[in-house]
Parts: C-alpha cells; sequence; structure tokens
C-alpha cells in the first residue's frame, strides 16, 4: 500500500478551473474587440486555440507525456486565447498559426512544459510576428464608429485566409491602402506624428485619438479592466502585479508629462491605449512566468509598467507590453531570490543561504533532535 | 601620445586590479577541504574492501587520482551520485563485479557455536567484536558496519548478517509517485 | 457555521496565510458525550508518547485493575503507562502501532474482566476546594504536583504526546499560560465538547498549572466557531470566581490553533527559531491536558482514556466518546455502526494520517477518527505540474516560499531545501490544500525532511565508523611498531649476546692458547731435559 500523506482534505480547485475563469474575464473585452474591429478576432480566436490544442497534443507524444490530463488543463487553450486577443484582426491566418506554434513548442516545451518555461508563451509568439511582420502586426483596421466600409462576416473570413475580399467597396479600399480601409493604433498614430514633428495636441486632433485613450480602444481597455477585477475578485490573480504595472506606468509617464506635456502623453492615455489592460491583468499575471513571492509581484510588475511606457515613448515600437513582459520574465529567478519573505521566527531577511545561517539553522536542529 | 596615455592607464588599472584581486585571495581564502577528505566524507565507512582497497580512506585517494567512482555497493547509487556531483563527473551504474547494493544489515555471532578462535575480531575493520581466546565473541551491534568482513574467516560458519529491521525511528516518508517522469529510463 | 458574537478580552493580533477548509464540526458537537461498551482486547501500545518507549512492568497472565501502572518511563523524556480497564494481561508483543508507517511495535495486550475496577486512587490532599485561595498555601508543593503529573503518565493531549511533566519543569520567567482550545482543524470537536461539558474541571487544571509557577496569567485562546463552549468557559470562569484568565477569541482560520501561530495571535509575538516559547515566558497546554490534570492531582486518576471524536460519512453515530486507550478501530466502528468506511483517518483531515488497519489501539495523541465515505475528501486527484501560482505561498502560516521547498523537495536537493527553511515548516497541510494542480506538497516536504534526518544518522554512524576504523589502524599501527621494535631490541641483545659469548671464547682462547704455551713450553724443557738427561 502506498502510503499517502496529509491533507486529506482539499479545496475543490484546479488549474482547468483557474483557466477557464481567465478565459471568462477576456469576455468584456472580446465583446469591445469584436464591436469595434469586426468579426476578424472570433476568426483569430479559433485558428490560434485549435492550433495550440493540436501543437500541444503532438508535443507531448512526441515526447511520450499523458496527453489529456495535461491538454485539459488549458494552459495551451490560454496561451492562444490571449496570444489571438493582442493580434491585429484581419492578420493573414499563417502568421496567426506560426506565431501560435512557436509559442507552444518553443517557448514553453522546449523549456520542460507548463510550469518550466521562463518566457510568457504568448508574448513570445507576439513579438516573433512583431519583429517578423512589422507592418502586419501594426496594421489594424478603424474602430467601426470611423470605418468608412465596416468589414462584415464573410469579408474577414475572405481577407485572413485569402487576403483578398469579396466586397468590391472593401476591395477598392484595400487597393487604396492605408488610408481608406486599414488603420493605425492611436498609439502608432501618435508616435508617427510625433516623429514628423507635431506635438501632443496636434497629434491628438486625429479622430482616431478622441476620447479618452482613442476612439473604440479606451472600451476595450475598460472590457479587459473588468475582466481583470473579477479575476482579483476571484482570487485568480493577486492583487499586486496589476495594481504594480499600471503604478509603474504613472511614475513614468506623469513626471514626463508635467515635464513636457506637448512631447509626451498623459498618463490616463497610457493606462487605456493599446494593449495595457489586458497586459496588466492578463499577461502579466501568468503564474508560471511571474514573481511569486510578495515584494517580488511588487518589483516584476513595476518593472513592467516602467519599461512599458519608456519603449512606447522613447523606443521604436508604438506599444511594449510585450517586451516588457518578456524582459522582466528574465529577472524572475532573481527578483525571487533577493525576496524571499521572512518565515516566521527568523530575524528580518537573513542572509541568502550564507554559511553563518546555515550553521545555526543545522545546530539548532541537532540540539532538538538531542532533547 | 594618446598610444602612451592608453598604455600608462591599461597598465595603471592592470596594477589596481591585480593589486585587488591579490588582497582577496588572501583576505578571503577558502579553507576547503582537500578533496581526499570530501570523498572520504560521502564514502559510507564501511570498511569492507569491496572497492578492493583496504579501506575507505584508500579508495578515497584512488579516486582522488582518478579511479572510476562506482566500486562502493556499500555507498549505493545515492553515493555514485553524490561522489560525481562533487567531482563533475558522470553519473555511472555501480560495477556489479564489486557486489550489489544491500538493505542495512548488522553480523550475528551464533555464541553457541562459537569457538572462540578470535579471526573474527581480527578481521573487523572497525572493533565491533568483542571478545577473547577461548572465549565466546559477541558483535557490537551499533558499533557494526555490515562489511561481511568477519563471515569468510569463521572457521565454524557460526556468523549471520542478519537486515537490519526497519524501525519508527529508521521509517521514512516515500517520495510521492510522480505523473509525469522526471527523468525517462531508456529501453535498450 | 455559528460564530459567536462574544468579543475578546485581550487584542488578537494577525497570523499570515491561512485556509478555510469546511468546517464539519456540526456532525459531531451536537451529541452528548457518551461511552461506548469495553472492546474484547486493549492494545496499548508503549511508543503511545513523544520520547522513548515505555518499559512493561507487568508479565503475561498477570491481573491489573483500572489505574494501576503497567509500564514505566525510559528516562525521562518518556511517560508512566497504566492499565485502561481491569482484566488480565494476555500478551506484549509487537502489533500494528497507530504511526503513518504502518509499522509494528512492542504493546501490551489486556483482556478486560468487564469489572473496570479501580486501583486505589491517591489525590494530591489538601485539594478539596480548588476554587479557593487556599492552593497558594505552602502545603503544595511544586514538586509534589509535578511528580503526580509525572506519575500519573500526562502527556499532552493536542497531538504531539509531549509528556507533561517536561513542558512544566522550566520554572523561570514564565509569565503567562495560553490555554489552547483553538482546535482548529476540520472535523474535530472533543476540545469543543470537553469545555461544554467540564469547563470547570479544565479551568481548575489551568489554574493549578499557573500555581505551579506562583500564580501565572491564564489566557483561554479559542476560535469564534465554538459559542457553546465560550459561554460554557465564561460561566466557569463566574462561579469559580476566577475573574483573571482571559478569553482570547481567535478568528476562525486553520491552523489558528496550532503552538506558534496561537502565540503568534494572542501576543503578537513569535517564537524565534530554534526557541520555545518558554524562551518567551510563555507556556502552552491544551484543555485536554488541563483537564487531565486536574483529573490526576484532585482525584488521583491516572491518563487511562481521552475524549476521542468518531465522525464522518460513513460513521452511523456520530460524537464525542470517552475512549479508554488501546481500544481497537475496529471497534469503535462496529460499536458506532459504521458501515464500509473507504478511509480511517486518526487525527484531523489536515494532519491525521491514515490508519493501516483498523486493529490499531488509540493511543494518548487520537484526538479524532474520521470514517470517511467514498469522495468526501477532496483528495485522491492526479498531480499535475506546478505552475507557480504562489497559493501555496498565501496560505503558509509560517511564511515560507513552498514552491520553491517543493521544486527542491522533488529533484533531491535537500540543502537547498534547507537553505529555504524546510524546517520552520509545521506540516499544517494548507498549501497542499489550496493547491491548484493537486501536487501532495507536505509529503515532499516530509519526505524531505525525514531522508534529511536519516542521512543526518547515517553520516554520525559513518562518522563513528571512520573514527573506529582510523583509531584501529593506529592500533595496529603501534602494535606493529611495537613488535619490530621488540624485535629489533631482541636482536640486538643477540648481537650484544653473541659479541659477549664471542669475547669469553676469545678469552677462553687466549687462556687455553696461554696454558697450551705453558704447556709446550715445559714439555720443551721436558724433553731438553731428557736429552739432557740421556746425554748425561
Amino acid at each position: 500500500m502506498s502510503i499517502l500523506s496529509s491533507p486529506f482534505a482539499k479545496k475543490p480547485n484546479s488549474v482547468t478551473q483557474m483557466m477557464l475563469w481567465v478565459v471568462i474575464a477576456t469576455l468584456p473585452g472580446l465583446l469591445a474587440l469584436l464591436y469595434f474591429f469586426g468579426f476578424g478576432v472570433l476568426f483569430n480566436l479559433v485558428i490560434a486555440c485549435s492550433v495550440a490544442l493540436i501543437t500541444e497534443a503532438l508535443i507531448l507524444k512526441l515526447r511520450k507525456r499523458p496527453i489529456a490530463p495535461i491538454l485539459w488543463d488549458g494552459s495551451a487553450f490560454v496561451t492562444a486565447w490571449l496570444l489571438a486577443l493582442a493580434l491585429p484582426p484581419l492578420l493573414p491566418w499563417w502568421m496567426t498559426v506560426l506565431g501560435t506554434s512557436f509559442a507552444i513548442v518553443f517557448a514553453k516545451h522546449v523549456y520542460g512544459g507548463l510550469g518550466n518555461n521562463i518566457f510568457n508563451p504568448a508574448m513570445v509568439g507576439y513579438v516573433l510576428l512583431l519583429i517578423s511582420f512589422p507592418l502586419e502586426m501594426t496594421t489594424w483596421l478603424p474602430p467601426q464608429e470611423l470605418a468608412a466600409n465596416p468589414v462584415g462576416f464573410i469579408e474577414a473570413i475572405s481577407i485572413i485566409f485569402t487576403g483578398a475580399a469579396s466586397d468590391p467597396a472593401i476591395v477598392d479600399s484595400l487597393k487604396q491602402g492605408v488610408d481608406g480601409f486599414t488603420m493605425a493604433t492611436p498609439l502608432d498614430h501618435i508616435k508617427t506624428e510625433l516623429a514628423q514633428g507635431y506635438r501632443i495636441p496636434e497629434a491628438e486632433s486625429a479622430a482616431i485619438v478622441s476620447g479618452l485613450s482613442g476612439v473604440g480602444w479606451q472600451w476595450v481597455n475598460l472590457g479587459f479592466l473588468a475582466g481583470g477585477l473579477v479575476l482579483l475578485f476571484k482570487r485568480i490573480i493577486g492583487w499586486q502585479i496589476p495594481i504594480a504595472v499600471l503604478l509603474g506606468m504613472g511614475l513614468v509617464s506623469l513626471p514626463l508629462f508635467f515635464a513636457n506635456s506637448d512631447h509626451y502623453l498623459f498618463p490616463m492615455f497610457h493606462g487605456f491605449a493599446g494593449a495595457t489592460m489586458l497586459g496588466a491583468f492578463f499577461i502579466a499575471t501568468d503564474p508560471v512566468t511571474a514573481s511569486t513571492t510578495p515584494k517580488g509581484r511588487w518589483i516584476f510588475g513595476l518593472g513592467i509598467g516602467v519599461i512599458t511606457v519608456l519603449i512606447r515613448t522613447f523606443g521604436g515600437y508604438p506599444d511594449a507590453i510585450a517586451f516588457a513582459v518578456l524582459l522582466m520574465n528574465m529577472t524572475v529567478p532573481m527578483i525571487d531570490y533577493y525576496t524571499k519573505p521572512r518565515v516566521y521566527g527568523h530575524k528580518a531577511n537573513k542572509g541568502h543561504g550564507t554559511k553563518k545561517g546555515h550553521d545555526e539553522k543545522t545546530s539548532a536542529i541537532k540540539a532538538k533532535g538531542a532533547n | 601620445m594618446d598610444l602612451i596615455t592608453a598604455v600608462i592607464i591599461l597598465a595603471v588599472l592592470g596594477l589596481i586590479f591585480g593589486g585587488v584581486l591579490g588582497f582577496a585571495s588572501i583576505k578571503f581564502k577558502v579553507e576547503g577541504d582537500p578533496i581526499v577528505e570530501q570523498i572520504d566524507d560521502i564514502l559510507p565507512q564501511t570498511q569492507c574492501g569491496q572497492c578492493g582497497y583496504p579501506g575507505c580512506k584508500p579508495y578515497a585517494e584512488a579516486i582522488a587520482n582518478g579511479d572510476e567512482i562506482n566500486k562502493c555497493p556499500p555507498g549505493g547509487e545515492a553515493g555514485v551520485k553524490a561522489l560525481a556531483d562533487l567531482l563533475g563527473r558522470e553519473v555511472i551504474p555501480l560495477d556489479e563485479e564489486r557486489g550489489e547494493e544491500k538493505r542495512p544489515s548488522v553480523a550475528y555471532i551464533r555464541e553457541d557455536e562459537c569457538i572462540g578462535c578470535t579471526k573474527c575480531i581480527q578481521a573487523c575493520p572497525v572493533d565491533a567484536i568483542l571478545g577473547a581466546p577461548k572465549l565466546m565473541h559477541t558483535v557490537i551491534i551499533d558499533e557494526c558496519t555490515g562489511c561481511d568482513l568477519c563471515v569468510e574467516p569463521c572457521p565454524v560458519d557460526c556468523i549471520d548478517m542478519i537486515e537490519l529491521p526497519q524501525t519508527i525511528s529508521t521509517w521514512k516518508w516515500q517520495q510521492p509517485e510522480q505523473m509525469i517522469p522526471i527523468k525517462q529510463v531508456e529501453a535498450n | 457555521m455559528e460564530r459567536s458574537n462574544f468579543t475578546s478580552e485581550i487584542a488578537i493580533f494577525e497570523i499570515p496565510g491561512g485556509v478555510h477548509p469546511e468546517e464539519h464540526k456540526l456532525q459531531s458537537n451536537q451529541a452528548e458525550i457518551r461511552r461506548l461498551p469495553l472492546a474484547d482486547e486493549l492494545v496499548i501500545n508503549l511508543k503511545g508518547q513523544a520520547g522513548n518507549r515505555s518499559l512493561p512492568v507487568v508479565s503475561v497472565g498477570d491481573k491489573v485493575l483500572k489505574g494501576q501502572m503497567i509500564a514505566e518511563c525510559d528516562g525521562v523524556f518518556s511517560a508512566y503507562q497504566h492499565a485502561p480497564t481491569s482484566g488480565e494481561v494476555i500478551a506484549i508483543e509487537k502489533r500494528t502501532i497507530a504511526h503513518p508507517s504502518g509499522l509494528d511495535d512492542l504493546c501490551i495486550v489486556i483482556k478486560p474482566d468487564g469489572e473496570d475496577t479501580w486501583a486505589e486512587l491517591s489525590p494530591v490532599e489538601n485539594l478539596e476546594d480548588l476554587s479557593g485561595k487556599e492552593l497558594s498555601g505552602k502545603e503544595l508543593s511544586r514538586e509534589k504536583i509535578l511528580a503526580q503529573i509525572f506519575e500519573k503518565g500526562i502527556v499532552g493531549l493536542g497531538g504531539a504526546s509531549f509528556p507533561s511533566h517536561i513542558k512544566l519543569k522550566q520554572k523561570d520567567n514564565i509569565h503567562t499560560l495560553i490555554i489552547n482550545a483553538a482546535e482548529c482543524e476540520p472535523y474535530i470537536t472533543c476540545d469543543d465538547k470537553l469545555l461544554q461539558e467540564h469547563a470547570e474541571e479544565v479551568l481548575k487544571g489551568a489554574e493549578i498549572i499557573s500555581k505551579l509557577y506562583h500564580d501565572i496569567k491564564i489566557i483561554v485562546g479559542i476560535e469564534d466557531n465554538k459559542p457553546k463552549a465560550i459561554e460554557a468557559l465564561d460561566s466557569a470562569r463566574k462561579s469559580l470566581e476566577l475573574d483573571s484568565i482571559k478569553l482570547g477569541i481567535v478568528p476562525t482560520k486553520y491552523p489558528s490553533g496550532g503552538e506558534k501561530q496561537l502565540i503568534q495571535l494572542l501576543t503578537g509575538q513569535e517564537v524565534p527559531h530554534g526557541k520555545l516559547p518558554a524562551d518567551l515566558g510563555l507556556v502552552m497546554h491544551n484543555v485536554g491536558t488541563c483537564f487531565a490534570i486536574y483529573q490526576a492531582i484532585a482525584l488521583g486518576k491516572p491518563l487511562v482514556e481521552r475524549l476521542v471524536t468518531l465522525t464522518g460519512e460513513a460513521c452511523q453515530e456520530p460524537g464525542n466518546y470517552w475512549i479508554p486507550f488501546g481500544t481497537p478501530v475496529h471497534h469503535l466502528v462496529t460499536a458506532t455502526g459504521s458501515t464500509n468506511p473507504k478511509r480511517l483517518i486518526m487525527g484531523g483531515p489536515m494532519m491525521g494520517y491514515e490508519l493501516p488497519n483498523d486493529q490499531v489501539g488509540i493511543v494518548k495523541a487520537t484526538n479524532c477518527i474520521i470514517m470517511s465515505a467514498d469522495g468526501e475528501l477532496g483528495m485522491d486527484k492526479t498531480a499535475l505540474p506546478c505552475i507557480r501560482c504562489g497559493k501555496c505561498m498565501d496560505a503558509c502560516p509560517a511564511s515560507l516560499l513552498p514552491q520553491q521547498l517543493y521544486w527542491h523537495a522533488q529533484a533531491d536537493e535537500f540543502d537547498k531545501a534547507e537553505e529555504y527553511d524546510l524546517f520552520d515548516c509545521i506540516e499544517c497541510g494548507a498549501c497542499a490544500y489550496v493547491c491548484p494542480s493537486h501536487i501532495p506538497l507536505v509529503q515532499y516536504y516530509r519526505y524531505a525532511k525525514s531522508t534529511i534526518r536519516n542521512n543526518r544518522i547515517e553520516k554520525s554512524k559513518a562518522e563513528k565508523a571512520r573514527e573506529r576504523h582510523e583509531a584501529r589502524q593506529e592500533r595496529l599501527e603501534r602494535v606493529k611498531r611495537e613488535k619490530a621494535e621488540r624485535h629489533r631490541k631482541a636482536a640486538e641483545a643477540r648481537k650484544k649476546a653473541a659479541a659477549e659469548a664471542g669475547k669469553k671464547d676469545a678469552k677462553k682462547a687466549a687462556v687455553q692458547a696461554a696454558l697450551a704455551r705453558v704447556k709446550a713450553k715445559k714439555e720443551a724443557q721436558k724433553a731438553t731435559d731428557d736429552n739432557q738427561d740421556g746425554e748425561s
């Protein structure tokens, strides 16, 4: 008989349940995306998720691991789901396939599968696509209110799979290029304008940048914020990382804004632009690749926030959540090592495994054993 | 001129860093155990000689001089692994010629049959057998390392090796069975 | 479950972590405390306390009376054992004992005669009125009480079975007695029930302990999910006029009843690593222990039975029962009409252990037997990889990093695990309870801890063997040297003797030669003389 250790009671929770909640919590944001940017997102989701599950199953088979229980944990599904939410709606299908399978194979299984990967797989896939296909990856549809010819269901399928639309009007706008059919994101727009020597207030006069952080985008971010709050409330994610990310962004963008509001965006704009809320609540909180200690979570989140604003402001890319997350992923082992919490009965943070602490401990244990 | 400045700067830097390193090597000198001592620490000290050397220390010295690390059956797989870790060598399976890894056991003398020849006493590497010529001998269980060396010399075969029973104080928890094996054993 | 609205009389501090498992206490804390018929035989485990195994003082065939001492202490760190009922000793042999290993150990088996006749009891005198101030009188010497507690086999009844006389020995600088009535584990209600029905005796026991330290402060730490027990304590305190006793009501959260955790909750202090509560001036005893101490001092009753919670969905008559020690668990199962329990767990669902079989006898540490139905406890799930979600860390009351400990324990990196303070883990199980990957974390820690302990023992044994071997080598070397020396000396002596002998020979030869010369001379002379004679 194999001897089982206590505890025998078990909280009725599971990884599958956690992952399911993450997917559910993205729904408000997803709805906003669907409303403003059409059905393309839906196809991205379907393609990404099915590719992720198939790739995962194949790899597990190759690695001679049990397939069903691991597939069922839902982690591959969530990776693909989050990646698809971050992709432009009308991205050609094969790019989605490439990004997703790269994420599963190279960012996850090469490191040993779930729990062993250092980098957030969804963001690895995203960054791969971003640096390989910068044009496609920064080309978004105009939000529904600004679109002359909103893209319908059939058109979306057609564009994603064949690169051509059936509706003549859309074919026309496709031919016209950037101005007619596709459009930059607000962040991208502002970056371009600033580069051309305009000031922020001038750049903000464009239709796409109206409102809190641009038409459509503010609602997408609000949607993800709402979903994130649900996750916080359900205690699926800790509160430290999302708050720290937003705080980190504020810490950099506020002084910049006060120093020169002509050149630097208002912090609120940063908070609701691009992938901020998705990143803060869904990406940065990926348990596998985030820091796990209480202090470490703060450092990790602050780092992401700061790096994001720095790259957005001074770097070459309009948005930077993905880069910031990956950069901070790298530092996690070190953060975790230096932020061990103070253990019950120990004085302040003892030296990290210094010889002295070790000796005291063993001698104390010996003394106890001798009693 | 630039060249000379550069050379001078480099030379000065070299001197400074050299000085710092030299200082550090004296100030923070690590008094490490000599490697033989460290190897000897890992060996189980059964002194059984199954490795072909007359005791653990000589085998430790032999390992330090390049002998294989898999000749110690009492140390078992765990011992080989610890030695491999220490010396940065490959983990290799135990040398079967040297014997198998056995559960801890002790020698037991059937005292009725003992003729008091003292042969076992002379064989015992840790002086764990008590007795005198023509008088019955007995094993001090706590001191016995279970090395087997006393069994062979006994002219009347009155020594048995008895496995130590598992008690509550020696019992330990097993590692839970892992659903996903860490290591997959390659099928030949 | 119902919460008490009694406000705590002392400030309550917070502990980190903790979990809120389903309490399951209503099943067993409704009925009155009962007794079950005696079992056919009682199997008394001689290792039923922390420390050394007791040494039997009876032999097979002896008739014993209830409360008669049947095994004595082996050294100070051990306890006396007494017959739980009158009857005959039918065996002293190895039986399966209450231990997670399922191993055998020495037990005394008693066949009850059904009379349940008490041996003569020897209460400490002058204790008729414990509520009064007489106790402080000089007639009650500290030694006398301690000796009584020692001889009556009292051990901590909270779960660890630590011999009470050792805990009470330290005399100086103790300023507060904490009575642990928190009982934070799910299912268990024996302390709750004991307080509901015997609060006065418990408080009297507590007072006896406080007298040992010259009237130190008494705090009762109790979770707010025991409103009736709190009421009972309050009214007992009033009727005994022990107003100095303070009730510390702590919020229900597992593991608030852990010794270190309750100290933190009630005083805000942490027991420093490697130290004992006594170093903070605190001493803690469980309510059951207080009751047992009262019984031992005032009535002279040795510890022969305890209150045990029998519960679980398979138990048909859940409740709290006075169970004599050694009662086999199968008797408890049949006597409560329980059928086919899926698992038998001794202790609570968080820290108890599964019994290897139902022949095991109840020991002093047994506070609960859970007879669980199929699927009642949420375990038996396949473990998935750790996703580092950190929920274990949030639940850990010792602020450890359970995910790191697990990581190192499963890779056999024991020194790293120790670096992450493995030995500060109290094995409360909060981490494994919340783990969404269903990893049996505590088992990994126990595996690592027990392996480290065994390794240490082996190491010290090897060290001893090495020393003995080296001593032997040295001795052999010395003997060889001495032998060689002897040989050398002997050889020298021989040589000397030989040389000496040679010298003597030379002398002799010289003498001989001289003699020969003389002889020859004489002969020559003689010859010349003869010649001369002949010529002449």
